[in-house]
């Protein structure tokens, strides 16, 4: 308050009021010096003008490179699942342990030193960081064994000068070619016991990135967490961490033709991984703060949340795919067949349940992804069915009223022509029906059905079908399979096509066809690989309901008829039905002979079908290659272990022998 | 007047203090947060951790293997025809190799 008011009641001072200033200080001086104050304003007002303006932009950044913080968020991509919420692919944090060979040998050797010397260590350091010579004053003598263990130390810079004094130069103390004896320095044994690594080999490992000058050794990958941060609380320079994720496939190699592989950077290379990109791959957030010298948060800045990827969850059923993976293994192995695919569908809903190729990888090794196997067979390879079509032409057959279940036709060899040419089949059948034409598989009673149709009637078929259009899962390599238009057919086209030759399609695709039988609104709906809450709508129906019935139990009785090519599928306990077909192998342009593909695609239980299996065994060479010996068994291990999981009641009375002898019985 | 200008400078020594206590309590307050979400992440790794060690340990793989070869068990034949079968010589089918391989990394303890 009296500052204030004293303000009011100054005057200017006189400024030589003094007489003995009065006459000695010349007007010059006085200049001089008010110049030179004003000179020293103006270079201070200069030099402040220039930090501001000129050199504000860098200054600023700097600055706030020392405060700002940005500490990221990390975002888990999102997980698949099958239809039960089992796991398929996880993501979890892990670690990698990074040493600086150079920096750990380093410090441990001053410290071995130090020990000997009995000497303070960061003294030592501090002293040695000068990297001057200098002498080290001992308070009692060195002892003959602390001679002896400096020598075998091995380290050149360290020479007693007396029993007292040590000169040690930094410059030539290469701590890098001493001899250390590491399995006996403690911390290297904490750090290779949380390692799970045996001393010594942690102590080669250093060496080894020593001798070739490295200062990025990898000790382990993919360490835990809580793992890592014990390995942290060692606190032992040189040894770093980065983090990253990894992707787990518990399944493996059962379910991975399905599931993908996500590829650098976290993101999806192939099946679901790659088609649901977008949905599973998380976006990472950051916080930014500002923090004091000590990095202590200070002030918020506002914060991106991460978000994680969302779950996918899948149709598949992983109880049914590891029975497929199981099954088709050992008929691949049994036929010593290059490959193999087994598709299962929900006979209603058209999900996806099971999906196996075989050869198949562990997508969790990842040496092991390049090459053939990585393929999709069942959705991306396209080849001529064979007899698994016939049932199609059949259809179109009865829907027409060409012809009746009953209707005889002769399906004896040679008895039929089309544009001069015999219709080939594998023996001479004689009169038969049309439900013994499907049971036997009679290329000549087909081949009549098919070409008592028009050509457009039958490309028509093929459409209503399916055939020539992707099946609908949303793998970017699905294949529509091959279909030329109807009007470029001839005659021969037509009757090949009749009976599955000239079209090719995969299997995806034929169980999809199959569709049109066991779904009760007979339409065909795109399939699905997630899981769906309502069966889809299928558009208009592909045959009447009729016809449905009539090939329900025709295709009954290509499995249960005695004689019938597709025996082998039976399923104690449930009625069955199916269709095998085993094509020729079309290599290069040509169909080379002994080598077929086997097929068997079929629905369970006939009652009211639940599922569709489609299998497809390519180039079995072990002798037996009919698909009724090779591919329909596959059927009848996989329907039977999928009904029993899918808890599906038997339909058909059954007698069981069970191989113990203890259980015995009937069950109706 | 004189009363005044007190109460004035009062008043903004104390906003002053409120001001400072302010700050103080949310830098505690953003610390709280800071720790809280260091927590909730490591809760979500402890979470992913436990559920992919749950598929890997739950595989149909290693249950299988576990059922054959240690338990001794085997899948019972169920022949059409009614007639009793007598036990097969031929050994039990392997599990797939491929399978094993996923077990074995479940099980290296390394995860």
């Amino acid at each position: 308050m009296s500052i204030l008011r004293l303000r009011g009641r100054c005057r200017p001072l006189p400024i030589a009021t003094s007489p003995l200033l009065r006459n000695a200080l010349p007007g010059w001086r006085l200049r001089f010096v008010h110049g030179a104050l004003m000179l020293l304003f103006a270079a201070v007002i200069a030099m402040s003008l220039y930090l501001q303006i000129a050199l504000q932009p860098d200054l600023q950044a700097n600055g706030e490179k020392f405060s700002n913080h940005a500490q990221p968020l990390p975002a888990f991509r999102g997980m698949i699942l099958d239809r039960h919420g089992n796991l398929l692919a996880g993501s979890v944090m892990t670690r990698t342990i990074v040493a600086d060979p150079l920096q750990i040998k380093h410090d441990l050797v001053i410290q071995a030193v130090a020990d000997i010397l009995q000497q303070d260590v960061k003294q030592l350091n501090r002293k040695l960081a000068q990297k001057k010579a200098f002498s080290l004053e001992l308070a009692t003598p060195i002892s003959r064994d602390a001679r002896q263990s400096l020598l075998e130390l091995n380290i050149e810079g360290i020479y007693p000068e007396s029993d007292h004094r040590l000169r040690i130069e930094p410059e030539s103390l290469r701590t890098e070619k001493a001899t250390l004896a590491w399995g006996q320095q403690s911390r290297i044994r904490e750090l290779s016991a949380l390692l799970d690594m045996e001393p010594g080999k942690l102590a080669k490992l250093m060496e080894d990135g020593l001798a070739k000058g490295r200062r990025y050794v990898e000790l382990r990958r993919q360490v835990r967490e809580s793992r890592a941060s014990q390995i942290a609380e060692l606190r032992i320079a040189g040894i770093s961490q980065s983090g990253d994720f990894k992707r787990y496939y518990p399944m493996g190699a059962v379910s991975t033709h399905m599931v993908g592989f996500t590829g650098m950077g976290d993101s999806g290379q192939e099946g679901v991984e790659r088609a649901f990109e977008l949905e599973l791959s998380g976006t990472p957030g950051v916080w930014k703060t500002i923090r004091d010298r000590k990095g202590r948060l200070i002030e918020d800045r506002g914060v991106t949340y991460a978000a994680n990827g969302q779950d996918v969850r899948l149709s598949l059923d992983s109880r049914i795919q590891y029975l497929a993976y199981v099954a088709l293994q050992q008929a691949v192995s049994r036929h010593r067949a290059t490959a193999g695919s087994v598709v299962v569908l929900d006979a209603e809903t058209g999900e996806v349940l099971a999906l196996v190729n075989l050869p198949s990888y562990d997508p969790n090794d990842r040496r092991a992804l390049f090459g053939d196997k990585l393929k999709n067979r069942s959705v991306e390879y396209s080849y001529e069915l064979g007899s698994v079509m016939k049932p199609f032409t059949v259809a179109r057959g009865l829907d027409k009223g060409i012809i009746r279940p009953n209707t005889v036709l002769d399906c004896t060899y040679g008895s039929f022509q089309v544009a001069g040419e015999t219709i080939p089949d594998h023996r001479s059948f004689g009169e038969l029906s049309v439900t013994q034409i499907l049971q036997r598989s009679s290329n000549i009673g087909i081949a009549r059905i098919g070409m008592a149709m028009t050509r457009e009637e039958m490309g028509e078929n093929l459409t209503a079908f399916g055939f020539g259009q992707k099946p609908g899962l949303g793998f970017p390599a699905e294949t529509a399979g091959l279909m030329r238009p109807w009007k470029q057919w001839g005659p021969i086209d037509q009757s090949r096509i009749a009976y599955g030759y000239g079209v090719s399609a995969s299997i995806l695709q034929l169980a999809r066809a199959y569709l049109a039988f066991t779904r009760e609104d007979r339409s065909l709906p795109m399939l699905s690989m997630q899981a769906l809450d309502q069966p889809p709508e299928g558009g208009k129906p592909v045959l009447s309901a009729r016809t449905r019935h009539e090939m329900l139990d025709m295709l009954e009785s290509a499995v249960s008829a005695p004689g019938a090519t597709g025996g082998q599928a039976r399923v104690p306990g449930y009625r069955v039905g199916g269709k095998s077909g085993t094509a020729r192998k079309l290599i290069d342009g040509r169909y080379e002979s002994g080598r077929y593909i086997a097929t068997f695609v079929g629905m369970a239980p006939m009652s009211a079908p639940r599922i569709i299996i489609a299998i497809s065994i390519d180039d079995p060479t072990a002798g037996k290659y009919g698909a009724g010996e090779v591919a329909a068994p596959v059927f009848a291990e996989v329907a039977a272990g999928a009904l029993r999981s899918l808890g599906v009641a038997p339909d058909m009375p059954m007698q069981v022998a069970i191989e113990t002898g203890e259980i015995t019985g009937e069950l109706q | 007047m004189r009363s005044l200008r007190f109460l004035l400078l009062l008043a903004a020594v104390l906003s002053a203090l409120g001001t400072v206590t302010a700050r103080r309590h949310e830098i505690r307050l953003l610390r709280q947060v800071q720790l809280e979400d260091k927590n909730a992440l490591r809760l979500q790794q402890e979470y992913r951790e436990l559920l992919v060690e749950r598929s890997m340990l739950g595989s149909y793989a290693r249950v299988e293997r576990i059922a054959r070869d240690k338990l001794g068990m085997v899948v019972p034949v169920i022949n059409l025809s009614g007639t009793k079968t007598a036990p097969s010589d031929a050994p039990s089918p392997p599990a797939p190799e491929p399978v094993r391989q996923i077990v074995a990394h479940a099980g290296g303890g390394t995860l």
